[in-house]
């Protein structure tokens, strides 16, 4: 998902092993920089595989030792994706370190890792674009990525597919449907048509190894979209167009059920 | 103002929450204290936890919110029931719908919502527990973010040669300027709040230190005020005192922490 953490924090690294219990000091690893690794030590996260370069920055260097010490981690791990996480980022220290965008970006997965486009993109986004409102937030939504586990992509992924369709299988239930529900479906439909180009099925798929299970999710996949295929009007109108979200919904299900039950048994 | 049927549903995505919107609608169904939340609707837009709809709802219930909720999500609700927020679903008037769903079951389901009756306890014992779990190291924390303020401030104070006494004493002012005089009254809150989360068998041991901090409170504000006076002695004195009670209170809800 990730590979090297970066963690600006108003905290030292003592505070955070008092709040979170769980950060261990490394050797330096980038010049001036504290590494720290969260393996091994009895923690809540303990369970989870975390054994990517971590740093800690504290927030009380002035804004240009912050600069060099990220730029510092950045030169040294190009290609690798990076996560630069602001906790209490309400501060004007930061702002010539935001300044320098393309220092930020040096991540090798943007198109291709769904993780990368509807999660890390915008989160960083918004943590680079800093607003103290959320900055509350950001360590729990930064706990939140480095426990960030395949049944979750899993459980995402699926909720992307089948949210657009829902509106569909709500709709062939009801016996007059009124006009407010033309807009609905045109938006649905596009978000649909939006999903298949972007494989969101593959993706999902390929989370998990079972072959009988990726037949019969790419069979219930493929009978709904055939009903796509033959266009908007179409899909309001063949009540087996519900039928068929049903078998998807099932199978997906099936293939989250079989990823959980891998990850239980690691 | 008058509530529109959307204003039931928390949901991110517009598309569906306007679908939502409009099955309610065309089954006439009536939502008043009832809620829709998907479980990863998030209130803020940013994502907190893998299911920040089962968070909301545990934050409403915890704020004393008794209105009725139905979760709904693509989950399964056995597999839903495993994760560690999900024990919400445990409490009062509490409900879980799997999507894609049959109208007519929302429908009953609603409909089996008795409106009149009243959710006696808004948290089931176990999101109870957590969530005072969860109170109490946010005191901790504000309150050890509070002596930070305080004690490095108080300690160089009393360390100071009479030609740094005026340096000093003008870095306190301006510190606790910025931390202002109202600074513990969020404390005082967050404790009030834990109270109202009903946890039975800490009730009488909260209590005492809301009493305490209460005290604390008015010390805190009495030596906010004073602390331009000449006598830098009594303000030493009334600061240490100050932390002494803050750390007291900390280590009482460490306490009660350990225990819980």
């Amino acid at each position: 998902m990730y590979e090297v953490v970066i963690l600006i924090s108003n905290k030292n690294q003592a505070d955070w092993e008092r709040i979170n219990g769980l950060i261990i000091p490394q050797p330096d690893v980038a010049p001036e920089c504290i590494g720290i690794d969260l393996q091994g030590r009895a923690s809540p996260m303990n369970g989870y595989d975390i054994s990517r370069p971590f740093y800690l920055i504290n927030e009380h260097l002035n804004s240009d030792t912050i600069n060099a010490k990220v730029r510092a981690i950045l030169n040294g791990c190009t290609k690798k994706t990076v996560l630069i996480a602001i906790h209490n980022a309400a501060t004007s220290k930061l702002t010539s370190f935001r300044n320098t965008n393309a220092h930020l970006y040096p991540f090798s997965h943007e198109d291709s890792y769904p993780l990368w486009s509807d999660y890390l993109k915008p989160y960083i986004e918004a943590v680079v674009n800093v607003n103290s409102n959320r900055s509350e937030n950001i360590m729990e939504e930064f706990n939140k990525l480095r426990s960030y586990r395949t049944i979750d992509l899993a459980n995402s992924l699926r909720a992307a597919i089948l949210t657009p369709l829902i509106p569909f299988h709500f709709y062939l239930q009801i016996e007059n449907p009124g006009l407010e529900w033309g807009s609905i479906l045109k938006e649905s439909f596009a978000s649909l048509k939006k999903n298949i180009k972007d494989d969101k099925l593959e993706k999902f798929l390929a989370l998990q190894t079972d072959k009988s299970l990726t037949e019969g999710a790419k069979q219930s996949c493929k009978k709904v979209q055939s009903f796509i295929d033959k266009g908007l009007e179409q899909c309001q109108k063949e009540k087996g167009f519900k039928k068929a979200i049903e078998d998807l919904a099932d199978s997906l299900e099936k293939a989250v059920s079989f990823i959980e039950e891998g990850e239980a048994a690691k | 103002m008058k509530k529109s049927i959307k204003d039931y549903i928390c949901e991110n995505n517009e598309i569906l929450k306007k679908s939502m919107g409009n099955v309610l609608i065309s089954m006439k169904l009536k939502m008043s204290n009832t809620l829709l939340v998907n479980t990863a609707y998030s209130s803020s837009g940013a994502v907190k936890s893998n299911y920040p709809g089962l968070q909301y709802g545990r934050e409403l219930r915890s704020q004393g919110d008794k209105a009725f909720i139905i979760f709904y999500g693509f989950e399964k609700e056995e597999r839903l029931r495993k994760i560690v927020n999900a024990s919400i679903l445990n409490s009062e008037g509490v409900f879980y719908l799997q999507l894609p769903c049959k109208i007519e079951k929302l429908k009953e389901l609603i409909g089996s919502i008795d409106k009149g009756k009243q959710i006696k306890r808004p948290l089931d014992e176990s999101t109870s527990r957590a969530e005072t779990i969860k109170g109490i190291k946010l005191l901790k924390h504000n309150l050890a973010n509070f002596l930070g303020t305080i004690e490095p401030n108080i300690n160089a104070l009393r360390n100071a040669d009479k030609l740094a006494l005026n340096a000093e004493r003008t870095l306190f002012i301006k510190t606790l300027s910025k931390a202002g005089r109202d600074r513990l009254d969020k404390e005082v809150e967050v404790l009030e709040r834990i109270i109202k989360l009903g946890h039975k068998q800490l009730a009488k041991e909260l209590a005492v230190i809301y009493g305490i901090l209460s005290i604390t409170n008015r010390n805190y504000k009495h030596f906010f005020d004073r602390v331009h006076e000449d006598n830098t002695r009594r303000i030493i004195d009334l600061g240490i005192s100050l932390v002494k009670d803050i750390k007291s209170i900390k280590i009482q809800l460490e306490k009660i922490e350990s225990g819980v």
